[in-house]
């Protein structure tokens, strides 16, 4: 918990998920005109800046960021090269979808953007699946990765739209919900199953769970009964910071393949 | 035929007393974190009685490398001679391979921004010169074979409280630890 | 006051008798210059320059070492193949050093500290530094009319013989008080002084010929790693090895048959051994009646007194074991005994090495190629201590130095009243780290006016000084070197200059010499100036020269060299006993208060409320407080341990990773628990080093116990290190 050597990594990992979430979610309700024009345009203006926040940050990861480039030399053999790609290209179908100039084209581009972000999502999480640590050889890394998407992503797109328009969508809340149960049994289950494979420090998963998943969840639950827009944001903020908590406990509690265990 | 370069660590021999691991960092002057080599002990469980059995380990260039199959900058190459070389100019330090390797094996290098690892002194080996931790150590507990050497099929392949080698089939041979007497103190 | 070589008288220091044997063909083995790293390697320049180093520890092994420089950089050293014993390889310390010459801890520049333990300090220049000390020295001797008050407190941190200089200047200011004795191995030195006249083993680079080899406590694994490659090549031709340790070792783990002992019981065990060795006849009279005294008496006493059955109750080695390991040692020709220091750490142990003496010689396994009772030689430690041969200045009124006890200074330095101790000079040592009560020992460096201390590293000795001089690595300075276990002496020649403001203990003794003549002339008689490279040959005598095959001195600066003559103790069978023989018995051990003959005595008894033993052996990755400071070895090993029996973690609900506190009425410790069954229930290993940064010092619960010998040899009685009982609970 306290190696924060891999922080960028929290970070990008974290906020392009969110991001892809945001933008499956936008096109979903975009395609059926749940939503309006103008709120469509400030979510795709948000998942582009989070996005280059999210690949800006990750540079920061490397020895030698210059030479970042060469993250892209190894797309035959390597993940973490073919994310790199997956990545970059979500990032631009992104952007030509938050070009005013290219509205002709929204649908195809947020049709490529909606593939390339779920296959990146995926990409990413095989990068992660490494016989050396023992605990992220599972479906782990994907499920934490995709329920990252689906919490944080339509309760971003909620919070725009209500900001916008005035209404709540609750189908994304919904969903939202549903992730964040999800997410909390499968955090709990992770730390159980994979005991030995991991340091996980207790007290700070607790606390993972209860900010980023219960409390949010309670919240949400509580908002189909009285809706109040300031709560949404709130709850935004909880989710953020649990999954970006989470993260931080995802790469700080991983223990290499055991060398000569006692 | 080619020949395909091997680590054979003697544990029989071995004495844990880390001066190949000090050689290598003296002849590459080295920060404290990085390990080219290093020294670890097996455990009493794993052995037939109690010893202290202390193995040596430096890069296994292993015939599937993780690091390689991690690495997004194509840095590594598995070479024809069996060592696995890691070209720092290609490098980007981003410490996958850091995390891919189940022996700890490549090391970040935070003053160079690069990860570095152990190429078996390919420089000495190509002038026809023993690596420095095989120069260096007291007992001649680590040498280097030839793996297409079948007289070199005898050795074991693997140690108990080393990964499985279906991992990443590493190329290090051992000579396993020797068997005494002992008579314990019955009081 | 100029330098010359003649105006030094010679003083005979330790008397290097040189017995003349040549039974290997050796000499011819010099391979000058070769060397497994050649010059064209990685990152080496065209300017690359080669110097001839050596390592300087306390250490069997005085490693030969190449130190490659570029720039007036040192770049890295490597053993120099030249050497035979070494071979060629360095340990993990002597590999490491460029981390020391360059470590960013070192002391830079001379400091003083407003208030001792204040960690207040202040750059000085070297002439302000000289000056506060010199004022002390002359403000003293005015005071008490003499310079007994000063105190010399060094010990084995430098062993370059030029460091003896330290000796010297304090002889060169009149007479002092000295910390005298060996924390390390003088009960030993005396139980041998006694059974031969003096130590002398046989080269170590022999023990291949051996056929049978018992390792009696020792552990040249981690001590003496040269050594264990010859102990696996004699394996390898066939030799058996034995290890008797209370501990499993490193080397107990490369054995062939490892034999765990109750501490402080070996010399019951050799008598155990003598026992079966006489009912079965395996006695070699011959050689007895030849070169032995007293053997019928002690004979006597071994058949009236010793029974098998006594001596397994006592060591905890079945009778079975006893008889096989006898019969086996007793048939093997010729079998040797390594005979260990930490064996002789307690308080019987100068009696248990006598014990074990005897074995080798009933078996007339002595002065033979193979053979020996192999402790440690001074043979090749004859120069001439020219930088010691100071004589006193003009008008000294006192008659002699005033010795104290090294292994009690802290009660000793309290005690002392006629007249006071009140100036404190510590070099090549660091007693807060290394010695026995550091409790009492920092009380008494508060009552000093004045604390000097010469060292590397800011440790817990300088710390508790007033004024710290910073001092050269090898590497900087010329040196003469030379081991008490093989057989090889090596030049040191400085490969890079003294970094910052670094000077060597023999610069330091002339600067001071010079302040102190300035201040009052001819207060000090030592040397005011001089090139060091002289100072080095000012040390050769002929028969040195002649003893290592050598025309002129400067012939080393070609490489290390080896004896030609001595290689096997004894083989001419003129003992340096009274007798002139083995003896036995001995009278002179009586006049020292000890027993005739090699009877068993008691070892110390376990207290009932600190009934676990703790002994604290070396560590491998340091010598003594050197070296583990390092970052390399912070690195390998950043936590201090107490290795303890999986029973003894049980009873104590301790686990493997526990933090534990090791505790007697004097002081404690806490430490990781690591569970091991190489060590027995009743005993706990805690590896003594100083870690940069911890608060860890194993001598917390040590007292000041004495061995029962080392008076004779070296001027005062051992440690009974390993005679340290604490009690245990979880931290």
């Amino acid at each position: 918990m306290t190696d924060f050597s891999e922080l960028p990594l929290v970070f990008f990992t974290t906020l392009s998920q969110m991001a892809v979430g945001a933008f499956v979610v936008l096109y979903l309700l975009r395609k059926n005109d749940h939503i309006q024009e103008m709120a469509a345009d400030r979510i795709a203006v948000i998942v582009v800046v989070l996005m280059a926040l999210a690949m800006g940050g990750a540079s920061t990861h490397l020895g030698d960021p210059v030479g970042g480039w060469r993250a892209l030399l190894g797309l035959e053999h390597s993940w973490l090269s073919r994310e790199i790609f997956v990545m970059s290209g979500f990032l631009g179908l992104a952007f030509l979808y938050a070009l005013p100039q290219l509205k002709s084209f929204r649908s195809l581009a947020g049709l490529l953007g909606v593939v390339f972000g779920v296959v990146g999502i995926v990409v990413t999480a095989m990068v992660y699946t490494l016989p050396a640590r023992p605990a992220w050889n599972s479906p782990y890394p994907l499920l934490f990765f995709a329920l990252t998407a689906l919490s944080a992503g339509p309760l971003l797109v909620s919070y725009i739209v209500h900001e916008q328009e005035g209404t709540i969508c609750q189908a994304a809340l919904k969903l939202t919900s549903f992730a964040l149960i999800a997410g909390f049994i499968v955090s709990v289950l992770y730390a159980s199953q994979q005991s030995a494979n991991l340091a996980m420090p207790a007290g700070w998963l607790a606390l993972r769970c209860l900010i980023g998943q219960l409390l949010p969840a309670a919240l949400l639950y509580k908002l189909t009964q009285q809706p109040a827009g300031r709560n949404l944001l709130m709850i935004l903020v909880l989710v953020v910071l649990g999954e970006l908590l989470g993260r931080q406990l995802f790469y700080g509690s991983v223990l290499a393949y055991p060398l000569f265990p006692f | 035929m080619a020949k395909r370069y091997a680590f054979l660590v003697d544990t029989s021999l071995c004495i844990g007393c880390n001066a190949c691991e000090n050689a290598c960092k003296n002849f590459y002057q080295q920060e404290a974190s990085v390990h080219w080599r290093k020294v670890y002990y097996m455990q009493e469980k794993d052995l037939a009685q109690p010893l202290r059995a202390p193995v040596s380990l430096a890069c296994n260039h292993c015939d599937d490398p993780a690091c390689l199959k991690a690495c997004p900058a194509s840095a590594y190459r598995k070479d024809e001679n069996g060592l696995v070389r890691h070209d720092n100019d290609r490098c980007i330090g981003c410490k996958l391979c850091t995390m891919a390797c189940p022996y700890n094996v490549p090391c970040y290098d935070k003053e160079l921004g690069k990860v570095t690892k152990c190429e078996m002194c390919a420089d000495r080996m190509a002038q026809g010169e023993e690596p420095v931790c095989v120069a260096s150590c007291p007992m001649g507990a680590i040498r280097v074979i030839d793996l297409n050497d079948p007289a070199n099929a005898q050795y074991a392949d693997n140690l108990a409280g080393l990964p499985p080698r279906d991992m990443t089939q590493p190329s290090t041979r051992f000579i396993l630890p020797l068997e005494q007497k002992q008579d314990w103190r019955d009081k | 006051m100029r330098f010359d070589t003649k105006a030094f008288g010679r003083r005979t220091f330790i008397k290097g008798g040189l017995a003349a044997t040549a039974a290997l063909g050796l000499g011819s083995l010099l391979d000058l210059g070769s060397s497994p790293f050649k010059a064209k390697e990685a990152g080496a320049k065209g300017d690359a320059k080669v110097f001839h180093s050596a390592c300087p520890r306390n250490c069997y092994d005085t490693c030969s070492i190449l130190s490659t420089v570029e720039d007036g950089v040192l770049k890295r050293v490597e053993g120099n193949k030249a050497n035979t014993y070494t071979r060629g390889r360095l340990c993990a310390k002597g590999f490491s050093y460029t981390r020391s010459v360059y470590s960013p801890d070192r002391i830079k520049y001379p400091m003083k500290q407003t208030k001792r333990g204040s960690g207040k300090w202040e750059r000085i220049s070297w002439d302000e530094a000289f000056d506060i000390i010199a004022k002390k020295i002359l403000a003293i001797k005015k005071e008490y009319g003499n310079t007994l008050p000063i105190c010399l407190d060094k010990y084995s941190g430098n062993f370059n013989l030029l460091n003896y200089c330290v000796e010297g200047m304090m002889s060169s200011i009149g007479h002092t008080t000295r910390a005298t004795g060996t924390p390390c191995w003088p009960a030993g030195i005396d139980a041998q002084t006694f059974d031969f006249g003096t130590i002398w083993n046989n080269d170590p680079e022999d023990m291949v010929n051996s056929k049978y080899m018992i390792i009696w406590g020792a552990n040249p694994s981690w001590c003496s790693v040269h050594s264990m490659h010859l102990v696996m090549e004699a394996k390898k031709r066939g030799c058996k090895i034995v290890v008797i340790d209370p501990i499993q070792t490193q080397t107990a783990s490369k054995a062939d048959w490892y034999i765990q002992i109750k501490p402080s019981t070996d010399g019951a065990l050799a008598l155990g051994i003598a026992k079966y060795l006489l009912d079965n006849n395996l006695v070699d009279y011959g050689w007895l009646a030849a070169n032995a005294k007293g053997y019928e008496e002690f004979f006597q006493y071994v058949k009236e007194k010793i029974t098998l059955e006594w001596v397994a109750e006592k060591t905890g080695v079945k009778k079975e074991i006893i008889e096989q390991l006898a019969k086996e040692y007793g048939t093997a020709k010729p079998a040797s005994i390594w005979i260990g220091y930490g064996m002789q750490r307690h308080a019987n142990g100068g009696q248990n090495v006598r014990s074990i003496d005897a074995l080798a010689a009933m078996t007339g396994n002595i002065g033979k190629s193979g053979g020996g009772a192999q402790y440690a030689q001074l043979q090749t430690w004859g120069v001439k201590y020219n930088v010691m041969g100071m004589k006193a200045p003009a008008g000294t009124t006192t008659e002699k130095d005033r010795i104290i006890n090294i292994n009690d200074s802290a009660q000793e330095i309290l005690a002392a009243n006629d007249p006071p101790i009140k100036m404190l000079w510590i070099a090549c040592r660091s007693p807060l780290t290394q010695a026995a009560e550091p409790q009492k020992l920092r009380k008494a460096y508060e009552a000093m006016d004045l604390v000097v201390t010469a060292d590397l590293f800011m440790n817990p000795t300088v710390e508790m000084s007033d004024i710290v001089l910073p001092v050269t690595t090898a590497f900087e300075t010329w040196g003469l070197n030379v081991s008490y276990w093989h057989y090889w002496v090596a030049l040191n020649e400085p490969a890079i200059e003294p970094q910052y403001e670094a000077k060597s203990d023999l610069e330091i003794a002339m600067g001071l010499s010079a302040k102190l003549n300035e201040l009052e002339p001819g207060s000090c008689t030592f040397p005011t100036s001089g090139k060091l490279e002289d100072w080095v040959a000012a040390e050769f005598t002929p028969d040195f020269l002649k003893q290592f095959g050598l025309s002129r001195w400067d012939e080393l600066k070609q490489g290390p060299r080896k004896a030609v003559t001595g290689l096997i103790g004894w083989q001419d069978g003129k003992f340096k006993t009274p007798s002139g023989k083995y003896e036995f018995a001995s009278e002179t051990a009586v006049s020292e208060g000890h027993e005739l003959l090699p009877v068993w005595t008691e070892e110390m008894a376990t207290p009932e409320k600190y009934p676990l033993r703790l002994m604290s052996p070396h560590w491998k990755l340091s010598i003594n407080s050197q070296f583990q400071n390092l970052d390399w070895m912070m690195d390998i090993n950043g936590e201090p341990a107490v290795e303890m029996n999986p029973a003894t973690a049980e009873k104590y609900s301790i686990k493997h990773g526990d933090m534990v506190r090791l505790y007697n009425e004097q002081g404690e410790i806490k430490l990781q628990a690591k569970l091991t069954k190489g060590t027995a229930p009743d005993t706990l290993v805690v590896y003594e080093m100083w870690l940069k940064d911890k608060d860890f010092n194993v001598n917390n619960t040590l007292k000041s116990m004495p061995a029962d010998m080392g008076k004779k040899a070296t001027g005062a009685p051992g440690i009974a290190f390993h005679d340290n009982f604490v009690a245990m609970a979880k931290a």
